[in-house]
């Protein structure tokens, strides 16, 4: 097999690493169930601070980190992560895109720091953007959380030596193969069209419409997109459900900037 | 609306009777949508046999949306045998139309093991529609069949209470007109024999049986010139301006009775030598679908991935199979967000190819 060869003998070294985010990607590898026996027999999972007492440093053969460097030590632990890992995963919409944290963007930080931190105004607080700003990004699962699915695909994949096969068309293709209620033509804001399969259509599945956590499909068609999902919502509500999880994604710049030039 | 499963009690033990042996997929009702379900896996299955459109067509029983063709072991590979055990009940005559060209479809060429294996083994039986909104199969030429395309057919025509909530009559106390009440027509062997415990009366297929004919039924369409007109119509701004709309969301060809397109992915386990691999449908309409290794991508922008779909569909099946590969069902329309109607679609190529 031409797998991953491990940095030293052995089972395959996996760290897992949270910066700025809820943690919650981390807690998808928990989450694993049965699989995270499996897993833990298969590759050796050195580093995570979620799960164990003592964590090792690298080198890692495989590295997921989820968040958003949003302090300077994070970005330092970062850069260290990256120069001691052969593949590395950005886990999650944060990491992959700005995240939740990255609603910043649309206010002033000083405002932020003042409002939302008040009293510790000398924060020592980054910009935040993608990991892939600073860092050389291998593979990117998206998602908020990211999906098991996926982790799963990824772990597996690097061992046997393949591409991990991440799905990049739209939600609508496995929602549709489900058999759910279309929420979208119900009139209701769904963003499954144009959003990334993936996540095995946790939302609609249960009659709440996507909110597109896991990013833009490959050339998603936002101006027919947006006149569509504004006949179920305002076009301000429609921005800032853009704005939620993946806001700074490529696709979305020209949509926002439009927005700025309106407000 | 919706008519109770409770509401034939002899249809009722006759399907369960059948499930006893057989895989039984029935329309019903599920969270609102109406979907072919197995008998007996659900306790209040609730179905309209004689309307509306489910989301995925009964062409699901054959060509399942995911399965494994095989799956493999310290260099043993073990392949996936299909169930051949299956009856589908409901279909309309445009589906049971579609079903024999698909079935033309995956014969002709490269036969389709694994679904050959599960259409011949299966059952299918239609029943009277009473058109679903936005159909069209008269325009396809999907409108009939003949004995031999399905095995049974359950004859509503002249029974029209049966729509209604059903009062334990087999008629559900409607007005009758030609026909007394329900009967089964048998187009096969296999249905014969099937339909010998069935609570109705039973005849043998003489002729075709013809989709009730739509209210406002319009012309038809020339299905002979399409091919021509399709392939002239390339490069149109017919296709631009759908581009602009659609959505690329692929629902039109998920809920397709005569999309058959599919890609395989291999998946291997924590231990590498273990894996399976396994076939699932895809869509013409998503951006990959064309793209090969190196990165190129044969069909770059929607607008000739929509061209695609409707040259597939009009000009390829069509010279091929002597069929156009469109039932008129009207499912791809009904789930389009993007509202995009394949009616409007034929009249805007015929009329950007009229050179007369």
């Amino acid at each position: 097999m031409g797998g991953l060869s491990p940095a030293s003998g052995g089972r395959l070294r996996v760290g897992i690493f949270s910066l700025t985010s809820d943690a919650g990607c981390q807690l998808e590898f928990l989450n694993l169930a049965d699989d995270l026996l499996a897993l833990v027999r298969a590759v050796d999972i050195v580093h995570f601070p979620m799960a164990r007492t003592f964590n090792q440093n690298g080198p890692f053969d495989i590295a997921f980190v989820d968040g958003v460097p949003a302090r300077p030590d994070e970005l330092a632990l970062l850069q260290e992560v990256r120069r001691s890992t052969k593949v590395l995963a950005a886990l999650g919409s944060c990491s992959s895109f700005g995240g939740v944290p990255a609603a910043q963007h649309f206010h002033d930080l000083g405002d932020l720091k003042k409002y939302v931190y008040r009293g510790m105004e000398d924060l020592d607080t980054l910009e935040v953007f993608p990991i892939s700003r600073y860092v050389r990004v291998d593979l990117q699962l998206r998602g908020c959380p990211a999906s098991k699915w996926e982790i799963m695909e990824t772990v597996t994949a690097l061992i046997a030596g393949r591409l991990p096969q991440l799905k990049a068309y739209p939600q609508c293709v496995d929602c549709k193969i489900l058999e759910n209620r279309c929420l979208l033509l119900e009139g209701l804001p769904c963003l499954g069209p144009i959003t990334r399969a993936g996540c095995g259509v946790v939302c609609p599945s249960v009659g709440v419409p996507c909110d597109g956590c896991r990013g833009p499909t490959e050339e998603p068609n936002l101006t027919s997109a947006i006149e569509i999902l504004t006949r179920g919502t305002t076009y301000p509500d429609l921005i800032r459900k853009f704005q939620k999880f993946c806001s700074l994604a490529p696709e979305y710049q020209e949509m926002f900037d439009r927005w700025r030039g309106l407000v | 609306m919706a008519y109770g499963y409770d509401a034939h009690p002899a249809l009722r033990r006759w399907l369960l009777e059948l499930a006893a042996d057989y895989r039984v997929l029935v329309p019903a009702e599920k969270g609102g949508n109406r979907i072919f379900q197995e008998v007996g896996t659900t306790d209040a299955l609730v179905f309209g046999l004689a309307q509306d459109r489910t989301v995925l067509p009964a062409k699901k029983a054959f060509l399942p949306p995911e399965e494994m063709l095989f799956e493999f072991s310290a260099g043993r590979i073990l392949p996936a045998m299909p169930l051949d055990d299956t009856i589908v009940f409901g279909l309309h005559v445009c589906e049971l139309s579609a079903d024999r060209l698909l079935t033309a479809n995956m014969t002709h060429d490269r036969p389709d093991f694994h679904y050959l294996v599960r259409r011949n083994g299966g059952i299918i039986a239609g029943v009277s529609c009473r058109r679903t909104s936005g159909c069209f199969c008269e325009k396809t030429g999907h409108d009939q069949i003949v004995p031999g395309d399905f095995d049974l057919f359950l004859d509503l025509d002249g029974c029209p209470g049966w729509d209604s909530a059903g009062t334990g009559e087999q008629c559900g106390g409607g007005a009758k007109t030609s026909v007394a009440q329900p009967r089964l027509i048998a187009g096969s062997a296999a249905g014969r024999k099937l339909a010998a415990s069935a609570p109705f009366p039973l005849e043998n297929a003489t002729g075709a049986i013809r989709a009730p004919v739509a209210a406002a039924s319009s012309k038809t369409w020339p299905l002979d010139e399409l091919p021509a007109r399709i392939r002239d119509s390339f490069g149109a701004t017919i296709w631009d301006d759908l581009a602009a709309r659609c959505l690329g969301c692929g629902n039109c060809t998920i809920v397709c009775p005569l999309c058959y397109c599919f890609y395989t992915r291999d998946e291997t386990g924590l231990a590498p030598e273990t894996g399976r691999r396994l076939r699932l449908w895809d869509s013409c309409q998503l951006l990959a679908f064309a793209r090969v290794a190196g990165g190129h991508n044969f069909r770059e922008s929607r607008s000739e991935r929509i061209w695609y779909r409707f040259s597939h569909k009009f000009m390829r099946m069509q010279e091929t199979l002597g069929h156009a590969g469109c039932s008129g069902c009207g499912a791809c329309f009904h789930f389009c967000p993007a509202n995009i109607d394949p009616q409007q679609v034929i009249a805007d190529v015929l009329e950007v190819t009229d050179s007369a």
